[in-house]
């Protein structure tokens, strides 16, 4: 405004300029008290000079900007001299914070030590406020883009997995990557109803099986996340779970139901190495990548179960004829590889006939589900039993030639023989063929196999039932 | 043996000076190994004096960088057990500012054997307020520490997207954003901060059994003197030493006599 080019102004001119620039300027001694404020910032501050003066500056920030203040931008200074930029919050007398821009600078002495620190303080509010409405933007844009590429990412990779295992495997490692977890374990409810880790690592001593699972199956009832961490009441509840967890340096274990539908399938648990809450949407994540790979699972179930029906004997729950035949293709190229013997087993039922036709097919079924059961009870654990049809019974013996076969036969004409609760009265028995194959004899076929057993069982009916007859192939 | 020892070097940015009984000086949140240059220099006369940065801090390799392992600070407290172990130091002595000093506590708490004196400068074993504990800081503080921070790293890019994706994969960027001292990948620290601050140490102090300093300023915010009391009182046989002195960084401000304090505790 003046155009008169003093020039030598007097210290009032300076004065007014310091006072009521058009931005704040304080100094402060080497610890960080404030020594001189102008007008401008006391102004924006709402404050008074006697308020200030020997007060530290840092007292003026929002505790979060303290932090920052004392962590980085006082280090910077201290060892760079100046820190410019530096974006804080400033309290008012008022109550408001004041988003503001400051560069300090240092002042040495003739020893080189820190005498003062100069600070210019710009108000940055319509710029802080303009970028904090941006960084939320962004913020909310970027965890719903994330949370829409991990449902996405998982939902492919879980169509295109072809195991339970993999399923739950990747399950482990989407949620280890989403919540920032120290590991991650996947565990299934298995067919006998108990949980049972499938995938991940659980970081917990599985001697504490017992009470983990106590914590599953908590899970698996309330139907939503429970979180087992260092609090008195944890500790009295997981006793184990909880000192297990300080053992492996871990804080807390946030555990997810997998929920199929309405029913719980299994549970996920994240270990972390500190506190962590979580919030609704993220809670909601976790729930929602677990439903998707509770789909998978199931699917994978319900194959499985058509896989099973189709080869197995709904009423025994035996292999049934087709598997019973690919069974014997098996074994036969196993035989011929191994150079071992195999024996084939055709049993048929004396007598089954008559419960049939007198007491009905409930019964006659309720004989073939005990036959079925003592059949597997009489045989080694590497045998294989299955039902051919009707009364007709095939038991296959992998490395067995005549002696054991003839042996394992007898312990099942005992066994089929003992009387049956539900025939009471009625003598059920055995009539038994085998084909005992030798590898060194001209290789055979699963048809030449099961002919020569049916044969020579028709040929233990002959010679009077109840009976076992070997032939050689 | 050999080559994992040449990546935990490269992976921390390990620095060795002088020789002597070794000192291990880990860094708080907020800068890098540069904070020590006005106390190590003193001991390098007749110590082994090491130096390391945090992995996101200082020149450490970022791409060590794994969030898993990094959201709590026991994961930095297995890197400075892995230092000392492939250094193959014996009688430590740590001293660490800030939350550098429960990293280092805790790393003690693995390996006491290979420690023997730990000095703690500035430690809060919590920040955030409990019904019965004082830390200072409320969440709603800490949440405020994030944003101010978004606000340092990102304010004044424009092209803050790609740096809140993947800083760690374009170093130019970071570089970029940081002074010449206490570098720090933007990302990493907004983890480490909320990894800092959100915290609960406490049980972990009574596991302590290596001779231990506490170093306190008598005005400080970030871990005022009655958190510093707490630690002294729960760490056994430990001992507290109150520095006339303001401010989180006495190591900076009044180097002299946090020397003082560590060369008349060691002896």
């Amino acid at each position: 405004m003046s155009t008169d080019p003093s020039p030598s102004p007097d210290t009032g001119y300076f004065e007014a300029l310091y006072q009521s620039a058009p931005f704040g300027y304080l100094i402060t001694d080497h610890e960080d008290l404030i020594l001189r404020v102008n007008g401008t910032l006391l102004a924006w501050g709402g404050y008074e000079e006697h308020q200030l003066v020997g007060q530290p500056f840092r007292n003026l920030l929002t505790p979060g900007s303290q932090l920052l203040y004392e962590t980085r931008h006082r280090p910077v200074l201290g060892l760079q001299g100046t820190a410019n930029e530096m974006s804080l919050q400033l309290v008012t007398a008022a109550g408001p914070t004041l988003p503001v821009l400051i560069n300090a600078a240092s002042v040495l002495d003739e020893r080189g030590n820190l005498s003062e620190v100069r600070i210019g303080v710009l108000d940055a509010s319509s710029r802080v406020s303009y970028e904090q409405e941006l960084r939320a933007a962004q913020r909310t844009a970027e965890s719903l883009s994330a949370r829409v590429a991990i449902l996405q990412g998982a939902s492919a990779a879980f169509a295109t997995s072809d195991t339970e295992a993999l399923i739950a495997q990747i399950l482990a490692s989407i949620l280890e990557d989403a919540l920032v977890a120290a590991a991650v374990c996947v565990a299934l409810v298995n067919s006998a109803g108990e949980l049972e880790v499938v995938a991940g690592t659980n970081p917990l001593d599985v001697l504490i099986r017992e009470e983990s699972n106590r914590v599953g199956n908590a899970v698996l009832q309330l139907e939503r996340p429970v979180v087992v961490g260092r609090s008195d009441e944890d500790r009295k509840q997981y006793p184990l779970v909880t000192s297990a967890l300080r053992e492996a340096r871990l804080h807390c274990v946030a555990v997810f139901p997998i929920m199929n539908d309405a029913t719980p399938i299994g549970v996920t648990a994240a270990f972390f190495g500190r506190e962590r809450s979580f919030t609704s949407s993220e809670t909601e994540m976790v729930l929602s990548v677990a439903r998707q790979a509770s789909q998978g699972l199931t699917r994978m179930r319900a194959q499985d179960q058509l896989a099973y029906a189709a080869l197995h004997d709904q009423l025994t729950g035996l292999a049934n004829r087709a598997f019973v035949r690919e069974s014997i293709a098996l074994a036969v190229s196993s035989s011929a590889n191994t150079f071992r013997p195999v024996s084939v087993m055709f049993i048929d039922l004396d007598g089954f006939k008559a419960v049939n036709d007198q007491l009905g097919h409930r019964e006659g079924d309720a004989v073939l589900r005990e036959v079925a059961k003592r059949l597997s009870a009489s045989v080694r654990a590497a045998d294989f039993v299955g039902r051919y049809g009707g009364d007709e019974f095939v038991v296959i013996c992998h490395d067995t030639g005549e002696r054991e076969s003839a042996a394992i036969a007898a312990r099942i004409h005992r066994e089929i023989r003992l009387p049956y609760p539900e025939a009471e009265g009625f003598a059920v028995s055995a009539s038994i063929g085998i084909a005992v194959h030798e590898a060194s004899h001209e290789p055979t076929t699963v048809d030449g196999l099961i002919g020569a057993a049916d044969a020579a069982m028709y040929e233990s009916k002959r010679l009077g039932r109840d009976r076992t007859t070997q032939v050689l192939l | 043996m050999a080559s994992s020892a040449v990546d935990v070097v490269a992976r921390n940015n390990v620095t060795i000076h002088g020789s002597g009984r070794p000192i291990v000086f880990a860094h708080g949140f907020g800068c890098s190994q540069d904070m020590w240059r006005r106390v190590a220099p003193h001991f390098a006369v007749d110590h082994q004096v090491v130096l390391f940065d945090h992995v996101g801090a200082g020149k450490s390799d970022v791409t060590a960088y794994r969030p898993g392992k990094y959201d709590s600070l026991e994961g930095y407290a297995s890197d400075v057990v892995e230092i000392v172990e492939q250094l193959d130091l014996t009688d430590v002595v740590l001293v660490g500012h800030s939350v550098g000093g429960i990293i280092g506590m805790l790393a003690a708490n693995r390996e006491p054997s290979r420690f023997a004196a730990l000095i703690l400068v500035g430690p809060s074993p919590r920040y955030v307020d409990t019904d019965d504990y004082t830390g200072g800081f409320s969440q709603v503080d800490i949440d405020g520490l994030l944003d101010v921070l978004d606000a340092n790293y990102f304010g004044w890019s424009e092209t803050m997207a790609p740096v809140m994706m993947g800083a760690a994969e374009q170093p130019e960027l970071s570089d970029e954003l940081n002074e010449s001292f206490c570098r720090t990948d933007p990302t990493i620290a907004r983890h480490f901060a909320r990894v800092t601050f959100l915290s609960d140490n406490r049980p972990d102090l009574d596991d302590v059994t290596v001779p231990t300093l506490v170093v306190q300023s008598r005005d400080d915010v970030i871990a005022p003197v009655a958190v510093g009391e707490y630690v002294a009182k729960h760490v056994a046989g430990s001992k507290l030493v109150v520095l006339p002195v303001t401010g989180h960084c006495a190591h900076l401000s009044a180097p002299d006599q946090v020397v003082t304090a560590i060369r008349d505790f060691l002896s």
